[in-house]
């Protein structure tokens, strides 16, 4: 029988992925599984993506905590791991007394948590930075160096530097049952076999409470509610510069539009609805109108022809904590297996709950001995959209493939498309999420069949084999090739 | 920072080999132009015409009715004789001022300084997102041309139960693609009460295979987690509001969608030149002149067009444009003419009139109307059986009626009545 | 409409005129203005409808390629399903070009089936 990992997470999501790269720092047998085609499609992929400032954090709370000085963290690790990550100013404003109250107390949580840039800002002075923002707002406060970041390549990031520091990483594989045994093991049954575990991390999301019930923790519950985004047009994303939140981030409502790392726009309404089930991701009519209303109301101006996609992302709240706070500890069933119940803001908060969770492994008895040897670096993913013309030439040298483009919006070159598919994407959504081909103004109209061939090529697999996103999303029905057409 | 050394000068660059692309180029060379050279990021010239492999394409050109690809090669073929270069999976990603072009390629990063530069890239699709259906984001959802590529330059097969929104040209003709190779139509759906593409498609596609058409139905959400499983469809009132006891669920696992094309003017919005917000496309002359000098644009990237025999045509006006440039052998009249828009008329170009040169007007209505006549300031009145939005109305104006329309006045209606 | 009348759109050219037609013994009666080439039509279409079938076939020893067809003239509507299953099972041989030969007087309709685009190769 083989060895039983020191420690197993469920999750590969920014959580997940955060805490497996830290523990790869040190000499343990780690993995993460995930039922997944690759990191960060969860959850993580669905969200404005913020590294929020200490403002929509209780003073006091957990969530308080781990957010203390995210940006540090985070540009640390964008050198590190050569990740894109932005920082924009953030104007918080106000249309009626009900927002104003919550402006100014996301101002005086600033304050009481350390945060020194948040200051009042005058309609003047916002007419002066952000000219399209629809001037009638009340209230307004300005803060600086709020991040920005998307998931889904972070996630990648985080997994592949571990692995290339030990860590094993399981894809595609789902985990069906979670059984404590008598000789302090965690057996682990999925559907592609059996793992044991000395210490188990539930990082699992929006399932975290599916897992918490297959360990036997039968308390834990999370709430979801969903919410929705619409992202607009690169060719007006120059009209904006700054975050634009109206109002705070209450349980019921949340309202903001802010450029995107890949200089798109991007609307964020959200979360009213309670979807029904993990994957009821979809957007309503209802919900579609609410929000593109709420864009024009912000921005008059605001292009709606433009529009190119809209969907949605879940949040969770759990009953652990109070006040829709993270929890992260424990559960029930042993003290070896931890809950990562977290709620907004998540993402921000993932390099402090990767500390957090290495404290409480520490604390529980795992003796974490650092490497004498850590590569706490990777190799950048060559993007043609944002290199200069001498490395854009430099790299056509190397390898011809990479001046020949495929997805036009996007600008990104086949020899890119290759590159993510050999470090890990399988499916034309991971390719898109990795290399950004596909998420243009014609959303792969033109570069998906050309994906789709290169995904045949570099796998080995049929067309009909190739999926949007895994199990049950094929991307076409057959090549007649293969099959004969009965009558 | 550019390397004065590495530019290759270039009289004419054609951004775009399809039809509109290629009959530039050709005619440009015949003119007498020297270094032409046509860049396509495609791995094929043609432009779309290669996969459109249906007949309807050359009856005014050819006079013969051609197939998508033997139309592309015939314009291939005259091409090539002219010895018209063509830069194939080579992208234009930027165009600078003073006809300065970057153009990406496995040969690398290569600037060209342009004396002209003439736009042909055509368009894109209206995409599910930019007509706002709501529900689910599942594989199995595909534009029309999308499908068109998978089907009929890949062989694949997109599905086996499909539905097709909108009623345009590629909706119809896709529909009828799909049952030949085996695929269930299940119902084209159509927000509008009459179909938006041409009659002779409907009988073809439509009758003949007894699709089911809803007409006046919107599609209100599509479901299915990984892959489609139904759209709802609702019928419309005639002030287009859904009526909710009409609300079904159609089974299926395939969606295309045939819901409108967007001329693709990503490098001409970025080098300035000014966009008509009806046709999408860049605002030109009776030259095909665009606001920024030495850059002219034809076919689809200038308007959506019907026939393919147009956007030839255009090519040709765009490089007699060039070259009339170039030689200095054409003057403009010293007051041009705006066109401007009558009731129902949602879009004409050219905009403006600016020589006393033979010309096309290109004109679609808003609205389908019965017998009618178009009628240009004063100059010109046109009887028609009748006008419909899918259907492009080309008159045609002679260089002393575009004079008596700038003598009187600096802005002129095109109208329908 | 009498009982062997039928409405008839023309599909020649992108017009799309009406006409209803109807037959007594050898006699069209043809109701509806049409030029010359639509009158062919919906007397052809009346007693038997005929479509030019365009698709794609497959070239041997090269399982990844296709290439446009097309029957090179009309062929009968009610034989396009067999003619897709004849094709479908058919693999052309490269070179071609356009025009070449792939299938003659397929399901002998007198009609071929012939190459719309090429292959060097």
């Amino acid at each position: 029988m083989q060895q039983p990992y020191d420690v197993i997470i469920i999750g590969s999501g920014m959580i997940g992925a955060m805490v497996l790269r830290e523990l790869s720092r040190f000499s343990l047998k780690i993995a993460v599984i995930d039922k997944e085609t690759q990191a960060g499609l969860g959850a993580s992929k669905a969200s404005l993506s913020y590294i929020h400032r200490n403002h929509i954090n209780p003073p006091g709370s957990l969530r308080a905590r781990l957010c203390n000085n995210s940006q540090q963290s985070y540009r640390k690790l964008s050198q590190e791991l050569s990740l894109s990550y932005n920082e924009l100013d953030e104007i918080n404003i106000a249309f009626d007394k009900e927002q104003e109250y919550l402006v100014k107390k996301r101002m005086e949580w600033a304050l009481k948590n350390g945060e020194t840039s948040f200051r009042l800002i005058t309609n003047k002075e916002v007419a002066k930075l952000e000219p399209h923002l629809n001037q009638n707002f009340t209230y307004a406060t300005f803060s600086e160096d709020h991040g920005l970041i998307y998931p889904p390549e972070w996630a990648f990031a985080l997994i592949e530097n571990a692995k290339d520091n030990g860590a094993d990483v399981f894809f595609n594989t789902e985990v069906i049952n979670l059984q404590y045994s008598d000789n302090k093991i965690w057996d682990i049954y999925t559907d592609r076999g059996k793992f044991q575990a000395r210490y188990l991390i539930n990082a699992a999301g929006l399932y975290a409470d599916y897992i918490a019930h297959m360990a036997g923790d039968k308390e834990v519950q999370q709430f979801m509610t969903r919410g929705t985004f619409a992202i607009f047009d690169s060719a007006i994303a120059s009209i904006m510069k700054h975050i634009i939140y109206v109002g705070g981030v209450t349980p019921e409502w949340s309202q903001s539009i802010s450029p995107t790392v890949h200089g798109n726009l991007i609307l964020g309404m959200g979360h009213f609805k309670t979807p029904d089930s993990p994957t009821d991701t979809k957007v309503t009519q209802e919900e579609l109108d609410i929000i593109l209303r709420m864009g024009k109301e912000m921005i008059p101006t605001l292009p709606l022809d433009d529009l190119i996609t809209s969907f949605a992302g879940i949040k969770t709240t759990n009953n652990l904590a109070s006040d829709g706070d993270f929890y992260v500890g424990p559960s029930t069933v042993s003290s070896t297996m931890f809950h990562a119940l977290i709620c907004s803001p998540g993402i921000t908060a993932a390099p402090g709950i990767a500390n957090e969770m290495l404290n409480l492994l520490s604390d529980a008895g795992l003796d974490l001995k650092e490497k004498p040897v850590f590569k706490n670096t990777r190799e950048a993913l060559f993007h043609f959209s944002e290199a200069t013309d001498e490395q854009i030439n430099a790299k056509i040298k190397e390898n011809p493939q990479y001046g020949h483009l495929i997805c036009r919006c996007e600008k990104v070159s086949e020899g890119e498309i290759r590159e993510v598919i050999r470090r890990g994407a399988s499916t034309i959504e991971g390719v898109k999420h990795l290399s950004r081909a596909g998420m243009g103004r014609c959303q792969g109209g033109f570069c998906s069949p050309l994906i789709l061939k290169i995904l045949c090529e570099e796998l080995g697999i049929s067309p009909a084999e190739v999926t949007r996103r895994g199990k049950g999303s094929p991307e076409i029905a057959a090549s007649d090739n293969e099959e004969e057409h009965n009558d | 920072m550019i390397n004065n050394k590495n530019i290759i000068d270039l009289d004419l660059c054609v951004i775009g080999a399809g039809p509109a692309g290629l009959a530039a180029a050709t005619e440009a060379k015949r003119l007498g132009i020297k270094n032409v050279v046509v860049f396509d990021r495609d791995e094929k010239a043609g432009g779309i015409l290669a996969q459109c492999i249906h007949p309807g394409f050359g009856l005014q050109r050819f006079k013969e009715e051609l197939t998508g690809p033997e139309y592309a090669h015939r314009e291939l073929e005259a091409a090539l004789k002219q010895n018209v270069e063509i830069e194939l999976n080579s992208m234009v990603i930027e165009i600078k001022p003073d006809g300065i072009i970057k153009v990406a390629s496995a040969k690398g990063l290569k600037t060209y300084r342009c004396k002209s530069i003439i736009l042909a890239m055509g368009c894109r699709e209206r995409t599910r997102s930019n007509v706002r259906i709501p529900g689910t984001r599942p594989a199995g959802i595909f534009t029309a041309g999308k499908a068109q590529r998978l089907v009929n330059i890949e062989g694949f097969l997109p599905g086996r139960k499909a539905v097709i929104i909108g009623s345009g040209d590629i909706g119809m003709i896709m529909a009828r693609r799909l049952i030949l190779e085996g695929c269930q139509v299940e119902a084209i759906i159509e927000i509008n009460s009459y179909t938006s593409g041409l009659i002779r498609n409907e009988v073809q596609c439509i009758h003949d295979f007894n699709i089911p058409l809803l007409l006046s139905h919107q599609v209100t959400m599509i479901r299915g987690d990984q892959r489609v499983e139904e759209i709802t469809v609702a019928q419309r009132d005639s002030f287009g509001k859904i009526i909710p006891e009409t609300e079904k669920q159609i089974a299926c696992d395939t969606i295309l969608l045939s819901v409108g094309l967007i001329p693709e003017n990503e490098l001409s919005r970025n080098v300035g030149i000014t966009i008509d917000n009806s046709t999408k496309g860049p605002l030109v002359d009776n030259f095909l002149a665009t606001d920024r000098a030495n850059i002219f644009a034809c076919g689809n990237v200038l308007h959506v067009n019907d026939l393919v025999d147009e956007v030839s045509f255009e090519g040709e006006l765009a490089a007699k444009a060039v070259a009339a440039k170039l030689t200095g052998n054409i003057v403009k009249m010293a007051k041009e003419v705006k066109l401007t828009k009558g009731a129902n008329i949602g879009q004409i170009v050219p905009q403006q009139l600016s020589y006393p040169i033979e010309s096309r007007i290109s004109i679609r209505v808003k609205e389908p109307t019965g017998p009618t006549t178009v009628k240009i300031g004063e100059v010109l009145k046109k009887r028609l059986p009748f006008s419909r939005p899918g259907e492009m109305i080309v008159v045609k104006l002679t260089g002393a009626q575009i004079e008596e329309l700038a003598k009187a006045g600096s802005s002129r209606e095109v109208s329908v009545e | 409409m009498s009982d062997n009348e039928r409405e008839i759109i023309c599909i020649v050219c992108t017009q799309g005129c009406k006409a209803i037609v109807g037959k007594e013994g050898l006699e069209f009666s043809i109701k509806g203005k049409l030029c010359k080439r639509g009158l062919d039509y919906v007397k052809q279409e009346y007693l038997n409808p005929k479509r030019v079938l365009t698709t794609t076939v497959r070239i041997k020893d090269n399982p990844n390629k296709i290439i446009p067809v097309r029957t090179s003239a009309p062929i009968p509507k009610e034989k396009m399903f067999e003619i897709m299953k004849v094709i479908k099972a058919t693999r052309a041989e490269a070179p071609l070009k356009v025009g070449d030969v792939i299938i003659p007087n397929i399901l002998d309709t007198g009609s071929d089936v012939i190459c719309t685009g090429s292959l060097l190769v």
